[in-house]
């Protein structure tokens, strides 16, 4: 299945991109999906903390199963205000 | 009675914004403006720039007003927070309640407030003299 993946900040410098196309297996979860993305992008692995997790636009476990077309966001520690 | 949520990428006219609050039954308007300044951990700040998952800080933010609405019996909102570049000085944030009292209003505006920068997916990047970093709120969760 196919989910799209959001990055900003410092994830969107570090990977080199804002939006990631990732095809995985039925089910996949969002520790799932952060790790095919830190294998492609290796400047993600190295990040010093565990990014948050969206699914749809709302936060999510990383253990949450995604579906095909799913939109997912990996949230650095935000700074809004 | 204004429920007005944006993210607004150029500079904000606070007082056309102001003038979209107020009732006959709101006794009371609370009014918050942050301003980007610069500070000990960086003093040679030029701008801020700031980016936001746009859809879903829009989705959160409406969340939260209305959560605080139902709480302080709130008749309307403003919140406009700036995204893209603002130098020192200028305004990046203005968040605006009515409510009947005004000791409604001003928890509800705190309560915005504080919601919003620990939960709201923005961004910020501090852009000084001499480099550029990310800075993330205090209350914000590292997951």
């Amino acid at each position: 299945m196919r989910v799209t993946v959001l990055l900003f900040a410092e994830l969107r410098e570090r990977a080199g991109a804002s939006k990631v196309f990732l095809d995985v297996h039925d089910q996949a979860t969002g520790r799932d999906l952060w790790e095919r993305l830190a294998e492609e992008r290796p400047a993600l692995a190295s990040l010093a903390y565990r990014p948050l997790l969206a699914r749809n636009g709302n936060y999510a476990s990383w253990d949450e199963p995604f579906r095909d077309g799913d939109e997912a966001a990996f949230l650095a520690p935000v700074g809004g205000g | 009675m204004a429920r007005t949520i944006l993210l607004k990428k150029e500079p904000m006219d606070i007082k056309f914004f102001e003038s979209l609050l107020g009732d006959e039954t709101s006794g009371a308007q609370v009014w918050f403006v942050g301003t980007v300044r610069k500070d000990a951990d960086c003093a040679d700040l030029l701008y801020l720039e700031y980016e936001a998952y746009e859809e879903m800080a829009l989705k959160l933010l409406h969340k939260m007003a209305e959560e605080a609405a139902r709480i302080w019996s709130l008749s309307g909102w403003v919140i406009v927070h700036r995204l893209g570049k603002v130098p020192v000085g200028e305004a990046s944030l203005l968040l605006g309640v009515s409510a009947p009292h005004r000791a409604e209003a001003f928890e509800a505006c705190r309560h915005i407030l504080e919601r919003l920068k620990a939960e709201v997916p923005i961004w910020k990047k501090e852009v000084g003299e001499t480099g550029e970093k990310w800075k993330a709120n205090e209350g914000s969760t590292l997951g």
